[in-house]
């Protein structure tokens, strides 16, 4: 298993360096230098100053200098300084992973939770008419866009009806509270934005188990578990369940880029203090060095959690031999 | 499944034709402010209501159509060209230029692609070309490993010896025989690739990063309904119903395609 | 009587049709006894085995006439509960290929322990029943999965998983088909061995004559959704009383014929949504008359009651058999 893991480890190296290089093309060889629109904000900046600034993040250089220079700094997990409050970059992004991958952590389970027994109950039920509400919901699910089921929700949920808050991940007053109701009011803010960021995934998770689950139906496997006089219950949520659960590891290792990237929009509607907004704001304000961190941390997290869902999928198939 | 395809095949075909009709069936030009109509209800005058500039809504709604089909077509279009161009190249030649082409692929797929397209609409001004462009290139990569696929299992076939025997250029072979012949799992990708683009493109434009006003898209509509949310919700309802059903409308037509392909 | 099955009729849904793939099937098991059911692939055979405890999937097909008797009890007007009660105990399965038959994810030690009914001393009889089907290199270990075993030894597991319940009746369907042929012969040795051993009443379903004659007490020959002849083995292979057993006889290479060779049965076994009106065989008969093609025949005396045959003709014509060689 070690070994294993050790050997991914370092197929990852030349991925890392490919996320890194793409990284730095995208800002570096488009028209234009990242200082010349910081210059912009204030037309007294002059050609002087600038150009102090363009040495300053060694912009003066070849590019390929400045990208191993970048890359040293990047082994070191120096992502540079912002140029909007000239904190670490690495510092902002620290602050802001957590909100963001617990929120993801937390709509991924609840996609389990609820995709998982959807799907099941749709294949076993193939073709009836819940099986048919359940793929018209689907579909539904993967059309609806995510920003317009924010808005609507947090228009009943949180306007009219005055059930849950519609900004920030807790209440102003929140160092007054107990412990309890702290917790209770940072769920409270998070429930709409976990819902939102599982809307899509529900569906694809929930499509994704019924198909599987009609394929292992018909597994000869399957007939023999029949024959052999199993109850209907073992045969479905035994037999068939665990061949058809074990390739949901996979896909859930495939979705995070899609749910990080999903970030981005829930969390500029909700107000909510994560990496996807940070990602916003650097963005509106082009903060290069946080654009390029979040970048390939982002990258970085996708390829740490496709690795994660490699080795939990070798460690459940007993078919994947470790040693070899 | 089939009446699903017909159903979805249906919504796209309205849409198109009401974007393509828009200059004739709109009753009002989609950039005329009225500040004596200003966030109006749907009545007989605007079916849709107006904006908060005033505007008709139904007219802009029809334009925003054009906007968000030809953005879905284009950068498609643009994706399609990049998936299987690289695609084609990986599996015909194999070898390094495959290990290249595919590592890249991994390499792309591992950014969150919304992230991607932030990051160089941050540095392009976001424009409706530049949006085509960026959407297209950054989601070639599922097509790309589509044709890689059919087309390494295509190239051993018999007919592409033969045309190997009869002295037929690498470019030939490819662009006539192997692609024609790898196209069908790539259409579905592409049916599906417009829902996901024109998501992308509503996304950003009610981020306020896409399609910029006062050209009007569903997105950037939207953006304007979220500022006027309590007081009117006809701007809300209308463009998120619209991208919804549109979307809903090319899913069901890739999903239909690909049962019918599964079948045959 | 281990098994008698009467009238039976099943359906398949093709194309939103029912078309009858079993069209009125007879067919007997004595206690103790293995009947072999022969014909080519396609004929219904291996439906009439899943008919049996109605292992025939709703969306396939469902069986719509006759009567499937274990003893006194009908299967066809079971409920649930006594439905189960049959596939726990009475009747076992082993199927074409083991390797598919298993399923992957669970260990071979689990699988066979899910089989036994009653869980009492588990360990002990596992041990046991894979020493007598020659798998005791494996016996002890828990921990193994199907995949690491060979394929057969993976249909050793099936027998095993099959014959642990000490059932009535013991289903083969084509349990040879997919092995190699070297480990053909050891399975069908295991299961002639088994079946002497533990007095078993087995049906042998197979698209291979030989392995049949082999195994088997009785032989059936079904065509086209029907038995057209049964008798005992030694009588089908001395004097055969249907064309179509001829036919299966000349396809198999090894056997030595006393005169001239058929060789193999013209054309292909006709689709069940376009079965000729009377013999079925009819269009692919070396000996058809005219008369043939009037209604479909009844079964005629071969030679004794006990071999019959659906052949009009089977008094005027001389098929041969097989030499004793």
């Amino acid at each position: 298993m070690i070994k294993y893991i050790l050997r991914r480890l370092i197929g990852l190296v030349p991925l890392l360096l490919g996320i890194s290089i793409i990284t730095f093309a995208v800002i570096h060889l488009a028209p234009g230098k990242p200082t010349d629109l910081e210059a912009q904000f204030n037309p007294k900046v002059s050609l002087e100053a600038r150009e102090r600034l363009n040495h300053i993040y060694g912009l003066d250089k070849p590019l390929h200098i400045q990208y191993i220079d970048w890359l040293k700094r990047l082994s070191r997990f120096d992502f540079g300084i912002s140029f909007t409050d000239s904190r670490p970059v690495i510092a902002k992004i620290a602050e802001r992973i957590p909100i963001t991958l617990g929120i993801n952590l937390a709509s991924i389970i609840l996609i389990l939770l609820i995709g998982i027994p959807i799907g099941v109950s749709s294949a076993v039920k193939e073709k009836s008419f819940y099986d048919r509400s359940m793929t018209v919901f689907v579909f539904a699910g993967f059309a609806i866009p995510t920003f317009w089921l924010s808005l609507i929700l947090m228009d009943i949920v949180g306007v009219r009806w005055g059930l849950l808050p519609v900004s920030g991940i807790k209440s102003l007053d929140f160092d007054k509270f107990t412990s309890v109701e702290k917790i209770i009011d940072i769920v409270r803010h998070l429930a709409l934005p976990v819902f939102v960021s599982a809307f899509g995934g529900l569906a694809g998770i929930s499509r994704y188990m019924r198909s599987n689950m009609v394929h292992v139906l018909k597994q000869d496997y399957i007939r023999t578990a029949r024959a052999k006089g199993l109850s209907e219950r073992d045969i479905v949520y035994k037999h068939a369940l665990k061949n058809a659960l074990l390739p949901v590891v996979t896909i859930l290792g495939l979705s995070i880029p899609g749910l990080i990237g999903g970030s981005v929009i829930f969390e500029s509607i909700f107000s909510i203090p994560g990496m996807g907004r940070l990602f916003y704001e650097s963005v509106m304000s082009r903060d290069y060095p946080v654009i390029m961190g979040v970048l390939v941390i982002g990258a970085g997290l996708t390829l740490l959690g496709n690795l994660l869902a490699d080795i939990s999928y070798a460690a459940v198939d007993p078919r994947i031999k470790l040693e070899n | 499944m089939n009446k699903l395809m017909v159903f979805g095949a249906g919504i796209v075909i309205f849409f198109a034709i009401a974007a393509i009709l828009a200059p004739v069936v709109t009753p009002y030009d989609p950039g005329k402010i009225d500040i004596d109509n200003i966030l109006t209800a749907p009545s007989r005058e605007h079916i849709l209501g107006t904006d908060s500039l005033g505007r008709d809504l139904f007219s802009r709604m029809l334009y925003g159509a054009r906007v968000s089909l030809l953005v879905g077509l284009i950068a498609v279009g643009i994706s399609a060209i990049i998936g299987v161009s690289l695609g084609a190249i990986a599996g015909y030649y194999g070898g390094f230029a495959d290990v290249l082409i595919m590592r890249f692929v991994d390499i792309m797929l591992c950014f969150p692609t919304f992230f991607l397209i932030l990051a160089v609409i941050a540095l392009l001004e976001p424009s409706i070309v530049n949006i085509m462009i960026i959407i297209g290139a950054t989601s070639w990569m599922g097509v790309a490993r589509l044709i890689r696929a059919e087309i390494l299992s295509l190239k051993e076939r018999d007919f592409i010896y033969a045309e190997h025997a009869i002295g037929a250029g690498d470019f030939r072979i490819i662009t006539r025989h192997l692609i024609p012949n790898a196209m069908a799992p790539v259409l579905v990708s592409i049916t599906l690739g417009v829902a996901a683009a024109i998501l992308v493109e509503s996304s950003l434009s009610f981020l306020g990063i896409g399609v910029q006003p006062p050209m009007p898209s569903w997105g950037n509509i939207l953006s304007e309904g979220k500022s006027v949310m309590g007081a009117a919700w006809w701007m809300m309802l209308f463009p998120g119903t619209a991208i919804f059903i549109t979307v809903l409308g090319y899913n069901l037509l890739g999903e239909g395609i690909r049962e019918k392909l599964l079948k045959s | 009587m281990a098994l008698e099955i009467r009238g039976l009729r099943v359906s398949y849904n093709i194309e939103g049709r029912g078309i009858e793939v079993v069209r009125g099937l007879d067919l007997d098991i004595n206690k103790g006894e293995c009947v072999g059911l022969v014909g080519e692939s396609g004929c219904g055979k291996s439906t009439v085995g899943l008919a049996i405890t109605r292992l025939i999937p709703e969306r396939k097909g469902s069986i719509t006439a006759g009567n499937i008797l274990l003893g006194d009890k009908d299967v066809l007007t079971l409920g649930p509960d006594g439905l189960r009660d049959v596939r726990r105990s009475k009747v076992s399965y082993v199927f074409q290929d083991p390797f598919s038959s298993l399923n992957p994810v669970f260990t071979v030690y689990d699988q066979l322990k899910e089989a036994l009914p009653d869980k009492r001393n588990a360990d002990e009889i596992i041990s046991g029943t894979l020493e007598s089907v020659g798998l005791s290199g494996i016996i002890g270990n828990k921990k193994i999965y199907p995949h690491e075993l060979s394929g057969g030894m993976q249909q050793r597991v099936m027998i095993a998983m099959a014959i642990m319940p000490n059932p009535g009746l013991l289903i083969l369907d084509e349990p040879t088909t997919a092995l190699d042929v070297t480990v053909q012969n050891q399975i069908l040795d295991l299961v002639a061995r088994l079946k002497d051993e533990m007095k078993l009443s087995v049906l042998f379903i197979s698209h291979d004559l030989r392995t049949v004659f082999r195994i088997s007490d009785r032989v059936f020959v079904m065509y086209a959704g029907k038995i057209v002849e049964k008798g005992l083995k030694q009588n089908i292979s001395l004097k055969p009383g249907h064309p179509y057993t001829v036919g299966l006889m000349d396809s198999m290479p090894s056997f030595e014929r006393r005169k001239q060779k058929f060789n193999a049965i013209e054309g292909r076994a006709p689709l069940f949504s376009e079965l000729p009106k009377g013999c079925k065989f009819y269009p692919r008969c070396k000996f058809r008359v005219d008369d043939c093609a009037l209604r479909e025949p009844g079964m005629e005396i071969v030679s004794g009651e006990d071999h019959v045959s659906r052949c009009i003709r089977i008094k005027e014509i001389a098929l041969d058999g097989i030499s004793k060689s």
